[in-house]
């Protein structure tokens, strides 16, 4: 069992820089946590804050239901991956993965039996012999994961573990280490600036920026529902285009406008953008929500562009197309033969459309902060 | 045209090698020239100071380890030597750990104060050591060369090794923390191993000022059971008649620890001194 609880967790540096803001997130047992965000959003910060490198300005902080704001990280019994691995260079791996048992005086064949059972997990039993420095970056990672595993701890905290490893190599040790969740059945929490790492290791995403949580979910409900404009832009990848309407009450229709074209919302959306009419919002749509047109009408309107740049990926092509002010990405299937300076179609998916408030950035459309709450 | 090129960088190498072989000249024929008059007898070393010896006189090396209680002295030598680079590596990593890797109010004050330390010129120190070493009742005893040579040292020492423990990822201290070290354990088994070649090119700049050194050996020992090799050449020396060849063999021997230990520690020492230079 471990439960980890922020609440009102905040960090403030020197001279008043606060790199976390009030951040309240419950991390269940056996959860796959990614915290995710730009740079300097504050996710290593709360990161190194659960694992105690870095103390806790305000709030509080559970594991267990028990606080350990104070408690040093040796009795927090949790283990942390770096990003650089951190592995100690003058140890071979078999004494890297032993050095927190034999720090924590566990017998000897205790820690040999735990080390070579972690070296079986993770295929690196012919190298526990080697230094550091005669192995290869994913060889390094695997290490740094089988000395957090040796410790059987009841919290994993990943540091941007993979983004020292080239593409190919992050894939492979991206359903490396979701199989190792599923196995270890622990408490993971894992931070990354890579959206795509998060949709496809977690089983709940936060999505953090300039200190401040913005939203907690799982994958798909944070890709379908997100609570403002920065989310939405974040989460997916090409990200979502936003395109600026007007929102127009004729005669009780509600009307998008761009200028160029014209749109009718969703009767569920229309009711809420109301409220907007003679206003301008954030029009969201997703790449693959824009369907070309093959008639030459569609029931929600369609969006008229030219084809700028177009970049077929084999399976599908992504068609960058600008309006006449605004430019926008489709994902579109790979058959459509369209190139540069062509005239082009696209009947938005509506009902998939998002909505947000030019001046908040906030979602027009319900959402839930914490998809769980 | 390319004649003149080709003159320039001709003229350019033969100033070049002139210049470095002069230095190597400077540096080598007093040391050749006592090697070479090491084996030689003392009539022969009046009459031809510079020529080669008639017949190597390795007797003069025998004669300089009974004449002057040498093994003693090189014993006392090595004690002094041994115990100064242990003491003062003891110290100065310890000091180096506190000033590169925690952070505190002041530090930056303490660690520049420290280091300016090797500003001032051992000869300064003379006085005030007399004073404080007769006062404590420290007089002639070798330990007391021991306590005064690793702190002599430690302005140098604490610069490289604290440029060393700087270089240490921050992440490998957290990694310790993570597993469970306290203060002491990161010190001794995180930091102190990584630091490896500071330690060493401390440790041999150390040695080579403990084993050379002589003023304050000859201000702060009196007996012959605390008197070191470079003090003990000194007695070849009598009032009436100075054994040059017997003396001569002595400096050889004097000379050869310090001159195997830079042979074999020579790349580390020098990696010790660029440490930090480039990203590693």
């Amino acid at each position: 069992m471990a439960k980890v609880e922020l609440k009102n967790i905040g960090k403030v540096y020197e001279g008043n820089v606060r790199a976390v803001d009030n951040a309240n997130i419950t991390i269940n047992d056996k959860e796959f946590v990614v915290f995710v965000g730009p740079s300097g959003c504050g996710k290593s910060t709360t990161l190194r804050m659960i694992a105690g490198l870095e103390d806790i300005t305000e709030g509080e902080l559970l594991i267990d239901g028990k606080l350990v704001n104070d408690v040093p990280p040796k009795d927090r019994d949790i283990a942390m991956v770096f990003q650089n691995y951190a592995l100690y260079p003058h140890m071979t791996v078999y004494d890297n993965m032993a050095f927190g048992l034999k720090i924590r005086k566990v017998p000897k064949a205790e820690i040999d039996k735990r080390v070579r059972e972690a070296a079986r997990i993770l295929d690196i039993e012919k190298l526990l012999d080697r230094r550091p420095k005669q192995l290869s970056g994913g060889q390094r990672q695997r290490v740094a994961v089988g000395r957090a595993i040796v410790r059987n701890p009841k919290v994993f905290l990943f540091d941007e573990p993979l983004s020292n490893l080239d593409a190919k190599l992050r894939v492979q040790m991206r359903a490396e280490i979701i199989e190792l969740h599923d196995r270890l059945d622990a408490t993971m929490i894992y931070v990354t600036h890579d959206q795509i790492e998060a949709m496809t290791m977690g089983t709940k995403i936060v999505v953090m920026r300039d200190g401040k949580v913005q939203q907690i979910g799982s994958p798909l409900y944070m890709y379908n529902h997100p609570i403002n404009k920065f989310v939405a832009g974040f989460i997916g990848s090409p990200p979502m285009n936003f395109l600026t309407v007007k929102v127009l009450d004729e005669g009780g229709e509600i009307i998008l406008d761009e200028g160029s074209f014209r749109l009718k919302p969703a009767a569920d959306h229309a009711a809420l953008l109301k409220p907007y009419a003679g206003r301008e919002v954030s029009f969201g749509i997703r790449p693959e929500d824009l369907v070309v047109a093959e008639g030459g009408s569609a029931p929600g309107g369609l969006i008229k562009a030219k084809v700028t740049v177009v970049e077929p990926l084999g399976a599908e092509i992504q068609l960058y197309a600008t309006t006449p002010t605004q430019p926008m990405v489709a994902k579109i299937p790979p058959h459509h033969l369209y190139k540069s300076g062509d005239e082009i179609a696209f009947a938005p998916v509506m009902d998939k459309a998002r909505y947000f408030d030019r001046e908040t950035e906030l979602s027009i459309l319900p959402v839930k902060f914490d998809e769980q709450a | 045209m390319r004649r003149t090129k080709g003159f320039t960088a001709v003229a350019t190498s033969i100033l070049k090698w002139a210049v470095l072989v002069f230095f190597l000249l400077v540096a080598l024929l007093p040391l050749c020239w006592l090697v070479l008059n090491s084996l030689k007898t003392n009539l022969e070393l009046q009459t031809s100071p510079f020529a080669f010896p008639a017949r190597p006189a390795f007797e003069n090396y025998a004669n300089a380890m009974a004449m002057a209680n040498l093994p003693r002295l090189f014993l006392n030598s090595i004690i002094v030597a041994v115990g100064t680079v242990f003491l003062n590596l003891l110290v100065s990593s310890m000091a180096g750990f506190v000033l590169a890797r925690e952070e505190w109010r002041g530090r930056d004050a303490v660690r520049t104060a420290l280091e300016a330390g090797v500003l001032v010129p051992i000869i300064a120190f003379m006085v005030p050591y007399f004073t404080l070493v007769t006062k404590l009742g420290l007089y002639d005893k070798l330990y007391t060369l021991i306590l005064v040579y690793a702190a002599i040292n430690i302005p140098v020492s604490i610069f490289l090794i604290t440029s060393f423990m700087r270089a240490i990822p921050k992440e490998l201290e957290e990694a310790a923390i993570i597993d469970g070290c306290g203060f002491f354990q990161r010190y001794a088994r995180v930091i102190l191993p990584l630091s490896r070649s500071g330690l060493v090119t401390a440790g041999t700049f150390c040695f080579i000022y403990a084993w050379n050194e002589f003023v304050m050996a000859m201000l702060l020992t009196s007996s012959l059971s605390s008197r070191t090799i470079q003090l003990g050449i000194r007695f070849f020396t009598s009032q009436f008649i100075t054994d040059y060849a017997g003396m001569f063999a002595a400096i050889v021997i004097s000379m050869a620890p310090s001159v195997i230990g830079y042979v074999f520690l020579h790349n580390k020492i020098i990696a010790g001194l660029t440490a930090g230079a480039v990203k590693g």
